[in-house]
């Protein structure tokens, strides 16, 4: 049954990109455009974990910890210089992507001209690196991953669907003009929704970091979130986790029958494929605007 | 002679039949209004003929042809034209070419012959500006027609739309709310804007309004929407004297 | 002094590419992430056929253009009626694929390593007298109804539909068009820097490219030349800050966003400014000399 092995890989690769579709579509919900900066979070989290990490002694947990929040603020500052002025002139919803865009690039650039000079890696946190469960092993890091990043998403749904912020975020994902004539502070709603998006992606750049490689390129990984919640349907919650898990043990299959160097053929083939019989993705719905 | 006939037209929203089981016929040369309270379904019903939306159930028949499954720039090359509720001219384009657009898409020059720009390409640009100044006076805006329709005010906005969506020289013009958000000397002006077009052009109208008053003078027959579902049909007398037609825009009358 | 005249010609090719870009995203507000995989197509069909057949120069081009223009028709059919987001993530999913297909087919194109000894047969003169004939061709797309399809589909689909204008196939020859254009660009600048590889043309040098066009101005295509002159120019002439040319780059663009949206032109060109200018000069003459 090796290629139950592969499913679990598959799924434990599916859970960051679950982490990475989640960051992404929760901004797409509540702005309705890509944000195309989300890699810029990912990979300057990575390498600020990475100093975190030096510094405190190669401690796991308060490194995920201080990178959590180092995300949220990191994404308030973000959104603050890249939106917030676009918000208030209700600008063209183009130059919110050209604006996400820049500074996405301009984040990938700054880790490469401090950090492109070395070779950077994450230590060996764990003692053990494999456990094997039976016939199957899984690394302990993929543990970890899939652990936190399910613990994460449960934190999530009850974020939004239990508490009173939830409940204005997702108001505001259906209708911004309600949302802000019932008296909710749309500006702190919105900037909220970045901190949280910045969360996940931090924690997403750090796994992506430990189990891939430490570069200034990480902020490509970002296009896997994205893949991943067109399959889920773009600002669709519950499908961008769906999408993630997905497109993870899809991968994997990819990598394993076709090599690690085509994959990306797959995946764009896969992606128009879909697109073609189901636009909507697995959950979502079309939206139609009001004529 | 009816131009447009729609039998049992449907379309559902999630749950809510916004347009349910509607027949109407517009005469030809006639201008025929379809009045309702707010959210009645009437614009839903332009989208429907138009082809913004495909319906659920019902045909669509145009000058004798089914035009149920066409999209809506096919339904435009048919003889249908239209003006929007909340104005939807081109920001980008100044007053005379949004006009000209309409004349674009009817144009015949080729790709290649616009990549050289030969002289056959510009002769029939030429023409279309002309034209487009024509349709420009008759709305009475030909002085405007280097500007840009965002600095037009709200009233010669609405009449830009009309000289655009006459140039495509339509055989039936749907009009949504046309005169909405106009004060009443603008609606008067609108009113004979609308009456000297069909008389010049010899077009069928159909239009929407939720006002009975504004649509009482010029329409030959009207029909009442109310809920997606049509509530009545007639003359304006008879839609005036109708009791249904009272209750559903004032509601049960009180009880003292 | 044959340092900068590479210079120019390599900006000169690469503004070829960029009025691609205007025509795409300025023009018809089609938001292509992976636009520089197609200058990689042409890179590679005319690096291929140079370097294994003896195929004129002419021919190749020839070639080289109608790769692009297939390529830009196979990518663009199932994806140009979707959403402006999904046409951005799907070409983004194009580039990465093209990358890696170049990349793993390392017997045909040379894998990383790229293809070298490409014979050098175009210099600054004949890269202007193609950029010429681009330019010719492109402002009189702008000046016709074709042109001004695209700005009405980009102001307001919905309208455009009404009015008669068949909203995917407008969209679909700007894509193709673009895709053939930047094909040529490639072409021309494997046979300028006679060694081409596949890391160049990433989803970067696409950001670049739609930063230039918004900086030059909505619908301005001198105003693109403009602005892509003076951004690649500068940076080669002020040596000192070339590290940080993505840096500045970047915060003039979200400037401009920011507080001069319409860009540095407007929706005008060069000439009706310059021809403005000496209109209201002349006004002011003629009103002093009335007093």
């Amino acid at each position: 049954m090796y290629y139950l092995q592969l499913l679990i890989n598959g799924l434990a690769l599916g859970s960051v990109y679950s982490m990475i579709a989640l960051g992404f579509t929760l901004i797409y919900s509540v702005l309705k455009f890509s944000n195309f900066s989300h890699g810029g979070i990912m990979v300057i989290s990575a390498y600020v974990a990475y100093e975190i990490q030096l510094r405190l002694g190669h401690n796991f947990t308060w490194m995920m910890i201080l990178i959590f929040i180092f995300g949220a603020l990191l994404s308030c500052f973000v959104q603050y210089i890249g939106f917030e002025r676009l918000r208030r002139q209700k600008s063209n919803i183009m130059l919110y992507f050209v604006s996400s865009a820049t500074l996405g690039i301009m984040m990938q650039n700054i880790i490469a001209i401090k950090y492109s000079s070395f070779f950077y890696a994450y230590p060996a946190f764990f003692k053990t690196s494999f456990i094997s469960i039976g016939q199957f092993t899984i690394s302990v890091t993929d543990l970890m991953m899939l652990g936190i990043s399910i613990v994460v998403i449960i934190a999530l749904m009850l974020l939004l669907y239990k508490t009173r912020i939830g409940i204005a975020i997702r108001a505001l994902s259906m209708d911004t003009q309600t949302v802000q004539l019932m008296g909710v502070n749309v500006s702190l709603v919105i900037a909220i929704t970045f901190m949280i998006s910045g969360s996940l992606g931090a924690l997403a750049g750090v796994f992506c970091g430990i189990n891939y490689v430490l570069t200034p390129q990480l902020n490509a990984y970002v296009f896997k979130g994205m893949v991943a919640s067109i399959l889920g349907g773009m600002g669709n919650i519950s499908g961008a986790l769906y999408g993630g898990l997905i497109l993870g043990v899809l991968e994997d299959f990819a990598i394993h029958f076709l090599g690690a160097g085509y994959t990306p053929v797959f995946t764009f083939l896969f992606m128009v494929a879909f697109l073609i019989v189901r636009p909507q993705g697995i959950s979502g719905k079309i939206v139609l605007d009001k004529v | 002679m009816n131009i447009l006939e729609v039998e049992n037209l449907s379309v559902n929203f999630g749950g809510v039949k916004a347009v349910n089981n509607v027949s109407l016929t517009v005469e030809k040369g006639k201008i025929t209004s379809i009045i309702g309270p707010n959210g009645a379904g009437k614009t839903t019903f332009f989208n429907l003929v138009s082809g913004v939306i495909p319906p659920v159930s019902g045909k669509i028949i145009f000058d004798g042809e089914d035009i149920t499954k066409l999209s809506q720039y096919e339904i435009s090359h048919k003889g249908i034209s239209r003006t929007f509720q909340n104005i939807r001219l081109f920001n980008q384009l100044s007053n005379l070419q949004n006009v000209q657009s309409a004349l674009d898409a009817r144009a015949h020059y080729n790709i290649f012959e616009a990549f050289l720009g030969l002289p056959g390409k510009r002769k029939v640009d030429k023409e279309n500006r002309e034209k487009s100044m024509y349709y420009l006076e008759i709305v009475g805006m030909a002085d405007v027609a280097d500007g840009r329709p965002n600095s037009l005010p709200y009233g010669m906005q609405r009449r830009l739309e009309l000289a655009r969506a006459l140039a495509s020289n339509p055989k039936l013009l749907l009009l949504d709310e046309p005169a909405a958000g106009l004060n009443p000397a603008e609606v008067e002006e609108f009113i004979e804007l609308i009456e000297k077009v069909r008389k010049l052009f010899d077009i069928t109208i159909l239009l929407i309004d939720h006002r009975l008053k504004v649509v009482h003078t010029l329409s030959d027959k009207i029909y009442v929407l109310n809920f997606g579902e049509l509530l009545a049909q007639g003359t304006s007398e008879e839609i005036r004297d109708n009791p249904e037609v009272i209750r559903a825009y004032m509601g049960e009358e009180d009880k003292e | 002094m044959s340092y900068y005249l590479n210079v120019l010609t390599t900006v000169t090719i690469n503004m070829i590419a960029i009025l691609s870009m205007y025509l795409l995203i300025g023009l018809t507000g089609i938001f292509s992430m992976g636009q520089a995989s197609f200058m990689c197509v042409g890179a590679y069909t005319a690096g291929m056929l140079a370097t294994r057949t003896s195929l004129p120069f002419g021919v190749v081009v020839i070639i080289s253009v109608l790769a692009g223009l297939v390529s830009a028709l196979l990518v663009g059919i199932p994806v140009i009626k979707l959403r402006r987001d999904y046409i951005a993530l799907v070409t983004l999913g194009f580039g990465e694929a093209v990358v890696a297909l170049l990349n793993n087919m390392s017997n045909i194109t040379g894998g990383a390593n790229g293809i070298n000894n490409i014979p050098r047969k175009v210099n600054l003169w004949i890269a202007l007298g193609f950029l010429a004939v681009v330019i010719f061709i492109i402002l009189n797309f702008k000046n016709s109804r074709f042109g001004r399809y695209c700005i009405a589909v980009k102001n307001d689909e919905l309208s455009a539909a009404a009015m008669g204008i068949n909203v995917s196939r407008i969209k679909l020859i700007s894509f193709v068009i673009a895709g053939g254009i930047t094909a040529l660009a490639g072409c021309l600048m494997a046979y300028n820097t006679t060694y081409i590889e596949p890391m160049a043309y990433g989803s970067a040098k696409s950001i670049d490219w739609i930063c230039y066009v918004f900086v030059g101005g909505v619908n301005s295509l001198s105003g693109t030349l403009v602005s892509g002159a003076i951004f690649n120019i500068l940076p080669e002439v002020l040596r000192v800050v070339y590290i940080y040319r993505i840096l500045v780059q970047g915060v003039i663009v979200l400037l401009t966003i920011n507080f001069l949206p319409q860009g540095m032109f407007g929706e005008a060109e060069i000439w009706t400014l310059i021809k403005d200018l000496f209109k209201k000069k002349k006004k002011n003459t003629v009103v002093s000399k009335e007093r």
